[in-house]
């Protein structure tokens, strides 16, 4: 058994087969900061004053170091910063797949306090308006996502964290729990390679080819040595 | 539905990237798998829907995938042949400031660096450095700790990932270099102040410069529909509308 899923609800399904010891390191992961999610539909592409930023996938939008770092860190403290750092990407100036013809679509976020319910998208939207004046006009659609949504749409999403967990030092190569390997549970035959696993958020795929070559050599030898 | 799961060698619940990813290697080595999946459609995070108006198509979670091209393992893969197509666009990302100049990451180190002013050496040597060294690296960053394949080209790496973003920061003199870093950092999910958050930045911007920041055509689902494309050629079953909330007896998969 493979469990793409979070500490918490391997918990829940899997707890009573577990150890009293992994048990409780799974109860004490830590997650960390949530996402509040926006899609747009545009009438036009986001009338940036940087040319760059026309042409860009990604837009990171906080102006200067300090103003980000200041933003991680209210949010960290469980504070809503007036001014956020906001994610952007533009698909559809690059894929017309994405929208009707002429017209685009606008994906962002920003990060908020693990569980938050607060509606960002007026200041997320604003700090776009801030670099891209008119952007508000150009909205003919809007789609949003708090917390609590997020994870209920899907469940790994634990306080709207799509990281699986915190990435911190103490949650960097022990993830979910300090083992000998971090992919096996305490009970034999069941295994966890989620995001909450090494190496962590993202898609790259990683986390579960570690755990299937680790399920390989324990449960399976003579097939770890086919070739791929 | 769920009730012939010990026909098969191992069962995996969720249709994320591991997941998919932990199947398609279970079946490459022979087992028998079948993915479990609670919604209708599959992918985790690698989904796409028509979530504001008809005809527009939105990525619900992942959307830019610089990891998943530069993935050890999904390149092994060859995922084109099941219909991702990545697309690159002109700038893997732009950062305006307010007195209307940006910074930019581009596939060229030079000419990202060329826009960076005073940090153009800087950048330069920081980022040739670890795009020289990524390939002997890459797995060993992307693995839980074991002894690496390249101990001095890992340490190289580590001890600039292991510092704290508003540490390294220090490097950059210019409102440019500054910014673009805060904003690859802040990846990190976390204070900027908290150590190793450089690593994110690094491994981000690094990847951009090697392979770039490319959009799946037609949205993360492809991604996942390629995966998807991939297991069941070799033989994987997936079934979807089944959600594992409870430890359920039939789950066993057979010994």
């Amino acid at each position: 058994m493979i469990f793409d899923v979070t500490p918490k609800q391997l918990l829940e399904i899997a707890g009573h087969k577990f150890s009293s010891i992994y048990k409780w390191q799974l109860a004490r992961y830590r997650y960390g900061m949530g996402v509040f999610k926006v899609d747009w539909a545009l009438s036009e592409q986001v009338p940036f004053k940087s040319d760059v930023c026309k042409q860009a996938g990604t837009v990171h939008i906080g102006n200067t170091f300090e103003e980000i770092a200041q933003s991680e860190y209210l949010i960290s403290k469980g504070q809503h910063p007036e001014k956020p750092f906001v994610l952007l990407a533009q698909q559809s100036l690059f894929d017309n797949t994405r929208a009707p013809k002429g017209k685009h679509t606008l994906w962002g976020y920003s990060h908020v306090p693990n569980g938050s319910t607060k509606d960002m998208t007026d200041s997320i939207e604003k700090q776009i308006e801030r670099f891209a004046p008119g952007f508000r006009d150009t909205i003919i659609g809007r789609h949003t996502y708090n917390t609590n949504q997020i994870e209920a749409y899907n469940p790994n999403y634990i306080g709207g964290d799509i990281n699986g967990g915190v990435i911190d030092i103490g949650q960097l190569f022990t993830r979910p729990a300090l083992r000998g390997s971090p992919f096996r549970t305490s009970s034999k035959g069941i295994y966890i390679c989620s995001s909450s696993t090494p190496p962590g958020g993202g898609v790259h795929g990683m986390c579960g080819y570690h755990t299937a070559e680790r399920v390989l050599k324990d449960l399976f030898p003579i097939h770890y040595s086919v070739k791929i | 539905m769920i009730n012939h799961q010990s026909d098969y060698d191992a069962v995996v619940v969720g249709s994320g990237p591991n997941g998919l990813a932990a199947a398609i290697r279970l079946q490459q080595a022979g087992l028998s798998v079948i993915v479990l999946e609670g919604k209708e459609t599959i992918g985790g995070g690698m989904r796409t829907a028509e979530l504001t108006l008809p005809g527009f198509k939105h990525d619900i979670c992942s959307a830019i995938h610089p990891m998943a091209l530069a993935s050890p393992y999904f390149k092994t893969l060859n995922l084109d042949t099941h219909g991702l197509e990545y697309i690159q666009p002109r700038y893997n990302l732009g950062h305006p400031f307010d007195d209307g100049s940006s910074a930019f990451l581009d596939n060229s180190i030079e000419e990202t660096a060329n826009s960076l002013g005073v940090d153009k050496q800087t950048y330069l040597d920081l980022f040739r450095s670890l795009v020289n060294i990524w390939p002997d690296i890459d797995q060993d960053v992307l693995a839980p700790l074991h002894f690496p394949k390249d101990p001095v080209a890992l340490a190289k790496f580590g001890l600039k990932a292991l510092t704290s973003a508003s540490f390294f920061v220090g490097n950059f003199k210019t409102k440019q270099g500054r910014g673009l870093w805060a904003g690859n950092t802040a990846h990190s999910l976390q204070p900027l102040t908290n150590i190793s958050t450089s690593a994110i930045g690094l491994v981000l911007s690094t990847v951009g410069h090697i392979s770039g920041w490319p959009i799946p055509k037609g949205g993360s689902q492809s991604i996942a529909d390629a995966l998807a494309s991939c297991f069941k050629s070799l033989g994987g079953k997936i079934e979807t509308n089944t959600w594992i909330k409870s430890w359920i007896s039939c789950l066993k998969p057979k010994q």
